[in-house]
């Protein structure tokens, strides 16, 4: 004696459902509304760099650097800032990016096992790369997260 | 073989309702899996989600067991038949219960303290960079629905089943629509900007999932120890086994009224107020060895004029 067939023979709640969308759906739109314009930075990196200086972490091979300073460079001028770019290994730069002494470090390995203490980009790959990579945030930077994601969907 | 007690049709009706009830409830938790790994991939939230809903198909599949085995009669190597088998599944339930609500607290604590920021990326969708977070939402939104209506039902039935379980898993759908709504607020809270917001909304939802845990766990464990019967809703002594007591030893006053639950079932013993176990020459008699065990000695009563 399954119930299985029998399962969705009374609509269960459906009245009650109904009643519930309209109050539900209203909650939606407001929150769409007040959705514009976010989400915003905790601590306000995308603000910082308008204007300011875009402080940059270069790391990866030759290929790869001439290929980021591009982007980079490109990214400083839409946001009207400065490029400041600080070479060094991937650990000293995402231990300057997670104080907040860097702005983004570009660019890792998708795999990376840095991807726990940082936020990523999408994956973005070229055909001259051997693997698809990422530029790091600050963790929790998700505004600025967003803008780095426009810009490197624009450069595809 | 002894069949099982039974109960009303009208009680019947509600235990097969409650079985749909149950086998909804584990589509919808599978469902919610399933869109919410769409939404978050292989994120840590979704790692946390998961667990959660994990936890909360066992209470819906200890139903189902206990159920499964409590239509079976008296058999030989249980001659008690498996009325208990409820008992056993609310204490189990009530543990999961109490383990949702101890992973909650401890994930929320631990990113508190750790100051952890939480990240949320962006997909493009039509050519638009949309934040991962409004499409959370969307998923929470309507994964928050059914637990809602389904807690309800469930809550209605498992008061007149007097069924703990089905009680346990009303307050677990509670737990997972509130922790869906402690969620939707705290991914709002990260877009404002405050990474606070979403580990501090979990915990405090957890701390109310770990009350109700709390309550139920000390109800089973009152109940695997015959302890008075309570009624399903309160975790208080039950009202309705408290006026049979009075009742028996209103009728029987050299007796001593004794009641307990097995399962959703009651049994009442009358003992002699003046001796309170067999006497050791009866109980010799009966058994050569380790005598001492046997402490009892019952005889059933099926009507009132069986005295």
């Amino acid at each position: 004696m399954s119930p299985f067939p029998r399962l969705f023979k009374e609509s269960l709640g459906m009245r009650f459902l109904r009643g519930f969308t309209h109050k539900y759906l209203l909650a939606v739109v407001m929150i769409g509304v007040a959705a514009c314009g976010l989400p915003v930075d905790p601590r306000h990196t995308t603000d910082t760099v308008r204007g300011g200086t875009l402080r940059a972490g270069l790391v990866g091979d030759q290929a790869q650097m001439e290929f980021d300073t591009a982007q980079l460079k490109s990214l400083a001028q839409t946001r009207q800032a400065e490029l400041h770019v600080v070479k060094g290994t991937t650990d000293e730069l995402i231990e300057l990016l997670s104080k907040g002494e860097l702005d983004v470090v570009a660019s890792l390995p998708k795999k990376t096992p840095y991807r726990k203490q940082v936020g990523l980009t999408q994956t973005f790959a070229h055909p001259g790369w051997p693997k698809p990579r990422v530029w790091a945030v600050r963790s929790g930077e998700n505004e600025w997260l967003i803008v780095l994601n426009d810009h490197l969907g624009d450069s595809k | 073989m002894i069949a099982a007690p039974h109960p009303p049709e009208q009680i019947e009706n509600d235990l097969v309702r409650a079985e749909r009830l149950e086998w909804q409830t584990i589509f919808w938790v599978m469902v919610s899996v399933g869109a919410m790994s769409a939404a978050m991939g292989g994120s840590q939230a979704f790692k946390t989600a998961w667990i959660e809903d994990v936890l909360s198909l066992l209470a819906p599949i200890f139903f189902l067991l206990s159920r499964h085995v409590e239509k079976k009669g008296e058999t030989s190597v249980f001659p008690y038949g498996f009325q208990r088998a409820g008992t056993l599944a609310f204490f189990l339930s009530a543990s999961a219960l109490c383990a949702i609500g101890a992973f909650l607290l401890y994930e929320g604590l631990q990113s508190l303290v750790t100051m952890k920021h939480p990240t949320i990326g962006s997909k493009t969708i039509f050519g638009h960079q949309v934040w991962m977070g409004w499409i959370m939402i969307g998923v929470l939104f309507f994964s928050i629905i059914p637990p809602v209506i389904l807690g309800r039902a469930k809550r209605k039935i498992a008061k007149r089943l007097h069924d703990e379980v089905l009680f346990v898993d009303a307050d677990t759908n509670a737990a997972d629509w509130q922790t869906g709504v402690a969620s939707i607020a705290g991914i709002i809270g990260i877009a404002c900007g405050w990474w606070w917001a979403d580990a501090l909304m979990a915990s405090v939802i957890s701390l109310s999932i770990l009350k109700d845990g709390w309550t139920a766990l000390k109800g089973s464990t009152i109940h695997l120890l015959d302890g008075l019967p309570r009624a399903v809703d309160s975790g208080q002594p039950d009202p309705a086994v408290q006026e049979l007591i009075s009742r028996l030893e209103d009728e029987y006053p050299d007796y001593r009224a004794q009641v307990r639950a097995t399962g959703r079932y009651l049994r009442a013993r009358l003992e002699p107020r003046d001796s309170p176990h067999l006497d050791r020459e009866t109980a010799k008699r009966l058994m050569s060895e380790k005598s001492w065990r046997l402490i009892e000695l019952a005889r059933g009563m099926r009507s009132e004029t069986d005295k």
